[in-house]
This record gives C-alpha cells, sequence and structure tokens, in this order.
C-alpha cells in the first residue's frame, strides 16, 4: 500500500525522524546518577563496552568503560551519543494498529490485545493456507538466546519452514562462503591475533568509518613493522598510511584474488604441507587461475601490474598474515564467488589456525556470525581463542581435522569471474558503488534521529574525481544529479582525489529521495540472494534548478 | 588535586580517521556540557582524507594568558593551561586572536572564552581526558612516555613549535613520523592507466616498487 505525500507528512510529523539532543538533566553539570549500568553500544559489530548513567531511571549520560576487554574504553561518535536513544521521543512505547483516522494513520493499543490478535491471525492464516505460510523475518542484532529463540519459534511453535534474517541484505555472502571453504560460518580469530601480523589485508571494508574501533588493531599491528595492503575503489582513512593501495574497479574482487593466487604458484609462495594435508580442491583451483596473469588481472581490475606484483609478494612471503573484508566485496552479484578468492589465497598460504594469523569477516551487527566458538582438542578441553587450530576437536570432524566437514579438511572453491550484473556502457558510462560515514549506522532508522550524528554529516553527497567533475563541468559543493535505469537522485557533489575517476560514491543511510537505493541495481547472488548494492551503471551530470532542489533536501 | 607528572598527552595526527567521537565526548563533558572545545579539520580534504584534532597545547608561557588584559587565564602548577575564569574574563577576545594554535573559543551567549583545560576535573583525579579515553584511532593519547615510545617506536614527540619569530614548548606533545615525508595521494597513480597531473606520485606504492627493481 503507497503512502500519499500527505500521509507521508502526517507519519513523519507523529514518528519521525525527531532529533534528540542533550536537554535538561542531560546538560547540567555537577550531576549525580543514581547508577551506573555497564552494557555494549547497540549499533555495529563491534560491541563496544560502554558505561551508561542512569538517574530517575532515566539515562541521561554515558561514560567509556576502560575495563572493557576489546574496546577499553574507545568508542566512535555514534557510541558516545547512543545514550541520546534513551527516552526518545520517537520511541514507541505502546502496540499501534492502522487506523486511517488517526494522526500518522496509527491508533495505539493494549499490548495484550496486540498480542492476541497477532496470534489468532497467524492461526487463521496458517489453518485458512499452510504453516509455510507464515514467515518469521530476524535480525542478526539480536543476542544468541533471541536467535536461537527466534528459530525454535518458527520450527517448533509455528511449524513453518520460512525464517530468514536481515544478514540477507548483509554479511550473507560471507556465511555463503564460509560454510563452502570451512564448513562453519564463524569468527575465527579474536581480533588480537591482528597485532602480531606481518601482513594485514583488507578488501572492500571502510574500516575506520565502519569498525572504528579495528584501526587502533591493524595501525598498531603497522607500527610493530606490519605491511598494510589496501583494496579498494577509493583512499579511505584506513587507507590513507597503507603500505600497498590497490584502488580496484568495483565488483573485480575475484580477479584479483585468482590473479594473487597465479603469482603465489607461479612463485612457489604457497604451502604445501597444509594444503595436502587440510584441504581439498586445490588442483582445481590451481588450474582455473593458470590464466590469471599479471597482465589479465590488471585489465580486468584497473590495478597496476606492479602492484599486483607486489602485493602477491608481500602476501606470498610472508610468516603471519591476517586477511579481512566487508561488504565491499559481498555486496555483488558474485558475492560469494569473491569471498572464496579471499579464503582461497588464505587456504593456500596455510596461515590460519595458528597465532597472529587469520582470516575475517568484519560483521556489521551484534550477532553477524551467530557468536564465538571455542574449539577443543578433546570433550573435556577448556578451549582455544581461535577456530581451526590444528589437533582441535569439532562436532563435524570428531577429531578429523581442524575444520568443520567430516574429514576435517578445508575446501578450495574455483571461483569464476563474471562482471557486474551491469557493466557501463555509453549510456551509462560510470560505476556506482555506496557504503557508510562514521556517524550513522546501516539504514539510519536509529542514528538519522540522534541530532549531534545528523549534524555531523547532515545529508549524502555524491563523491567524484575532479578528471571526471571536470569533464562533467560539476564543481565542488555544486548540485549534481546521478541517474540508473532504476532511478535518479540530486544531491551535493564532493570533488575529491580520493576515489577512482570511472566510479561515483554515494552513502546509503538515507531514505526516500536521498536514497542511494534509488539508483542500485535488483541483481542478486545466485548463492547468497544478497543484491548488488556495491556497483552498478550510471551516469552524472550537473543539476538544474539548484535552488529548488536545496530547498527539498533540507527540509 | 593536580595532573600526574608521569601522565602526559600526545596528539598523533598520523592516526586520526576523522570521525569526531572526540568532539562529541568533549561536548558530555561535565565542566562545559554541550561544548566541545576540540578542534578537527581536514587538512585538505580535496586531496586528502587527512584529519587533524588539536586540544589545548597548554604552553609553558601561555599567549592566551600573556595577552589578556583581565589576567583572567591561570596556568596551574602542574602545566594545565585553565580555561578563563568567569569573574573576570571581559571577552574581548585578545586571546582567541593570539593563541598561535587557534584554540581558545569565544562564547558569546556566556560574554566567556572557554578552551580545553585537559579536562582539569578528570585528570586531576588521576582518571584520563575523555576525548583521550574515547578516541578510536590512538590519535589522541594519555599516559606515560615509556607507554607512547612502546606503542609508537616510529614516532617521536615533539613539544617545540615555531611561529615566526616566536617558539612555544608545550606540556602536550605532538608525534611526528622519525623519518619519511607525507604526501597527498591520488588514487589515479595506483590504477591501471597512465597518471596525469603533476600531483600524482603515489609514494606508498612507487617507493616500495623502486626499491625492488634497484635490488634485481
Amino acid at each position: 500500500m503507497s503512502a500519499l505525500p500527505d500521509q507521508l507528512n502526517d507519519i513523519t510529523n507523529r514518528f519521525g525522524p525527531h532529533l534528540a539532543f542533550s536537554g535538561g538533566v542531560r546538560l547540567e553539570t555537577g550531576v549525580e546518577p543514581d547508577k551506573l549500568v555497564n552494557t555494549h553500544c547497540c549499533f555495529c559489530g563491534q560491541q563496544c563496552g560502554i558505561t551508561l548513567k542512569v538517574k530517575d531511571n532515566q539515562v541521561i549520560g554515558f561514560e567509556p568503560w576502560e575495563d572493557f576487554p576489546f574496546n577499553k574504553g574507545m568508542l566512535c561518535p555514534k557510541g558516545v551519543k547512543r545514550y541520546l536513544q534513551g527516552a526518545h521521543p520517537d520511541r514507541l512505547t505502546t502496540a499501534l494498529q492502522r487506523d486511517e483516522s488517526a494522526p500518522g494513520g496509527f491508533r495505539s493499543m493494549p499490548y495484550q490485545q496486540a498480542i492476541d490478535r497477532v496470534a489468532a491471525e497467524i492461526q487463521r492464516i496458517q489453518s485458512t493456507y499452510s504453516n509455510d505460510a507464515f514467515a518469521v523475518l530476524t535480525g542478526a542484532s539480536l543476542t544468541t538466546e533471541k536467535a536461537y529463540l527466534m528459530g525454535k519459534f518458527a520450527r517448533v511453535a509455528l511449524k513453518t519452514a520460512n525464517i530468514d534474517y536481515n544478514g540477507r541484505l548483509c554479511m550473507v555472502s560471507a556465511a555463503a562462503g564460509n560454510k563452502k571453504s570451512f564448513g562453519i560460518d564463524r569468527a575465527a580469530n579474536p581480533w588480537s591475533d591482528i597485532l602480531g601480523a606481518e601482513v594485514v589485508w583488507i578488501s572492500g571494508a571502510n574500516v575506520a568509518e565502519c569498525a572504528p574501533i579495528t584501526t587502533n588493531y591493524v595501525w598498531q599491528a603497522r607500527e610493530q613493522g606490519a605491511k598494510i595492503i589496501v583494496v579498494d575503489p577509493r583512499i579511505t582513512p584506513i587507507a590513507r598510511t597503507c603500505d600497498l593501495f590497490l584502488p580496484i574497479k568495483p565488483g573485480r574482487d575475484i580477479a584479483l584474488f585468482n590473479g594473487i593466487l597465479h603469482l603465489m604458484i607461479e612463485n612457489d609462495w604457497f604451502d604445501h604441507d597444509f594444503i595436502n594435508n587440510w584441504t581439498v580442491g586445490f588442483d582445481a583451483v590451481a588450474e582455473h587461475v593458470k590464466n590469471w596473469t599479471p597482465k589479465r588481472t590488471a585489465e580486468v581490475t584497473g590495478v597496476a601490474e606492479r602492484a599486483i606484483h607486489r602485493a602477491a609478494e608481500w602476501w606470498g612471503k610472508a610468516k603471519t598474515s591476517f586477511l579481512m573484508h566487508a561488504r565491499g566485496i559481498e555486496h555483488h552479484s558474485h558475492g560469494v564467488q569473491n569471498v572464496l578468492g579471499a579464503i582461497n589465497i588464505v587456504l593456500a598460504s596455510g596461515r590460519i589456525g595458528l597465532e597472529n594469523c587469520g582470516y575475517a569477516t568484519i560483521t556489521g551487527q551484534g550477532n553477524g556470525q551467530g557468536g564465538v566458538c571455542w574449539p577443543c582438542y578433546s570433550e573435556d578441553h577448556a578451549g582455544t581463542p581461535r577456530l581451526f587450530e590444528l589437533g582441535s576437536w569439532n562436532v563435524i570432524a570428531k577429531g578429523a581435522g581442524p575444520f568443520y566437514f567430516p574429514d576435517g579438511k578445508a575446501r578450495f572453491n574455483v571461483a569464476p569471474y563474471t562482471p557486474p550484473a551491469e557493466d557501463v556502457d555509453e549510456e551509462y558510462p560510470l560505476m556506482l558503488t555506496t557504503g557508510r560515514v562514521v556517524s550513522q549506522f546501516l539504514s539510519g532508522t536509529q542514528t538519522r534521529r540522534i541530532g549531534p550524528l545528523v549534524e555531523q554529516y547532515p545529508e549524502p553527497r555524491i563523491e567524484l574525481h575532479p578528471r571526471l567533475a571536470e569533464k562533467l563541468g560539476i564543481k565542488d559543493g555544486d548540485w549534481a544529479t546521478a541517474e540508473s535505469r532504476r532511478g535518479v537522485i540530486t544531491l551535493r557533489a564532493q570533488v575529491v582525489t580520493t576515489i577512482r575517476p570511472d566510479t561515483i560514491f554515494i552513502p546509503y543511510h538515507w531514505a526516500g529521495a536521498k536514497s542511494a537505493n534509488q539508483l542500485t541495481i535488483s541483481a542478486q547472488d545466485p548463492i547468497s540472494k544478497i543484491p548488488e548494492y556495491k556497483v552498478c551503471a550510471v551516469r552524472v551530470k550537473k543539476a538544474e534548478n539548484a535552488s529548488d532542489l536545496a530547498e527539498r533536501i533540507i527540509h | 588535586m593536580a595532573v600526574p607528572s608521569h601522565l602526559e598527552f600526545f596528539i598523533d595526527p598520523n592516526r586520526c580517521i576523522g570521525c569526531q567521537s572526540c568532539v562529541q565526548a568533549c561536548t558530555e563533558c561535565d565542566t562545559h556540557k554541550g561544548h566541545s572545545m576540540i578542534h578537527l579539520e581536514y587538512i585538505n580534504r580535496s586531496h586528502s582524507v587527512q584529519t587533524v584534532p588539536v586540544v589545548c597545547m597548554h604552553c609553558d608561557q601561555p599567549t592566551c594568558a600573556e595577552v589578556c588584559p583581565a589576567d583572567a587565564i591561570k596556568r596551574t602548577a602542574d602545566g594545565v593551561v585553565q580555561s578563563a575564569r568567569k569573574p573576570r574574563c571581559i571577552a574581548c577576545n585578545n586571546c582567541v586572536l593570539a593563541c598561535p594554535f587557534g584554540v581558545p573559543k569565544m562564547q558569546t551567549d556566556y560574554e566567556l572564552m572557554m578552551k580545553c583545560d585537559m579536562c582539569y576535573d578528570r585528570t586531576s583525579a588521576g582518571k584520563s581526558p575523555m576525548c583521550a579515553t574515547v578516541c578510536p584511532s590512538g590519535a589522541l593519547f594519555f599516559g606515560t612516555r615509556e607507554q607512547i615510545e612502546q606503542l609508537r617506536p616510529r614516532s617521536r614527540a615533539v613539544n617545540q613549535f615555531q611561529f615566526g619569530g616566536q617558539t612555544i614548548t608545550t606540556k602536550v606533545n605532538m608525534m611526528t613520523p622519525k623519518v619519511g615525508q607525507v604526501e597527498y595521494v591520488d588514487v589515479t597513480a595506483a590504477m591501471n592507466e597512465g597518471a596525469i597531473g603533476k600531483e600524482i606520485t603515489l609514494n606508498v606504492l612507487m617507493n616500495g616498487l623502486f626499491d625492488e627493481e634497484e635490488q634485481r
């Protein structure tokens, strides 16, 4: 049911987003809280510890929680200001039912009545159609216990086969790739393993803005001599000081990984013993990457050939290493293949399941990979800090090997390159990629209600290289229109040399006319069903009627 | 109570990610709630994502205090230059104009200069300043000399600055690289196509590659 503009205004007036700022007791000095509550930040996958100040049963402020081992008091701006969600005017404190005559189209109702109505509707749907006619959608920001309960509720109580989670639009390509390669999707290493790595490889992860606390781990490794390789179409803050930067064309990650593996094999920079003893399928992958010469890899990825050689040499010769990726390689119509390519170069190196050696997808939500496993050497062992240690025991392999297949061996998977679902052409000559800014979280439904975070980055902008901007006659701060086969968006331009000239970037935290998804394509990965948010074809021009646009976007 | 002498403040711009966590947290400090005393700026966003956070450097001979006609700015014995004292400040702006680091801010609503006092309420009680506690990337650090030397083996702490003919020494340290120089980087320099323009040299990439060629 689509809403008319008047209704949209009603909904916005009634339900927000309204901006919360500090006020009242939160701004008074010298106020002693009644109690301090240690908790986690409610946002991303880092799950930083934080202390909230409570007075008269209201959250009035925060204190860093310096004893919490992961972040030691460190926070990003979202963590600092998240306390403003407490007692937020937009919080729904009752159940609501649709009523066209009520302001915003909804009327409050008692919870018991709402629960009775929902239960009756579930029963009606299931008895009329079938148990499977009712589906459950859950989320990766729930605790493991809640996620378990949702599974039980769906399968045991409702007896429906249909349950899914919001990871479908998040890290599901990584989950599928991990399962195909390792037999399990779990965070395999403690982050402290980053600190001792000789080489840290980061693909498609704007670490400093999306997982800010991890920045300190990566840069502390660098202080101790680690080389940092960053693969990204943009020089993000983590890339600014990296030792090797590979400005890849969006959607070509698998080509790069195949090219790296080609050079590892050609130069004998791979772990024969590990591959023979603990993996299956190497020969087929080796055969597949034969054609991925540095020349071809450079042509497809848009990365200089010499840089590919250097990356392969650093990665190939390292004694310890940590490879991280995130949504940048996963949100593709071949996202799973990208992930498999990444895991292939990790498995070939043999550097996994060892101290200071690891692989991780940086998850975006607190429970992105379903909790932590502590593998054991035997049933009475206390557990080890990382997965896949040689000699460790798990329920699938039962001692046959460290990976979660009956033979205990990891799988190499041939990962063929295919271009993005929609490649550039004369009509739409540019690539669009999307991502985040540090002050907002995901779709912004929470963080766009927190005043200081909104003020930090009030509206999305189109990022483009000066070489492109000059061709289009667009100056920094101008209104620019980006157009794809699906839709149009008009935003201010930000002209920077920190992005490829054939690519534009738009952050995705906004809705409606400011939504990057006006442009993105609904092509999906055939395995993970993730949409291709990270690349599609667009064209850009200087916008007309700039003053009207300014009026619209500010209000 | 005084700030313990073995604890020092270190700014490491090389570590800054521009996230503004320090700015946001500074507004939560009890003595100046709602106002941030930190300056966080892009150096030149057109060419780099480099940002720099600046807190009060707490000069040994504070220019702000020297130019204050009302003697409103005091430096305590532990070396912390305090915010202007409300009963004395005449909101003349001399300090704002004179500070070589551009730190003091005039709060016209209160007719009062306010600036970073190194979270005196926290540091004089043995805690770390709010900004240095929350900074997620180590750009702001509060601790001992031994800690910073261990954490930043490639950098050295500088606390002497030259502004024209004026030499200033400060309580707060700025971390600078022991070797090397910083240059702007253009994405096109590492792409598989010819770079254009005069500023396109990608040292993060090219330095290592030239070494490699010499070795062969």
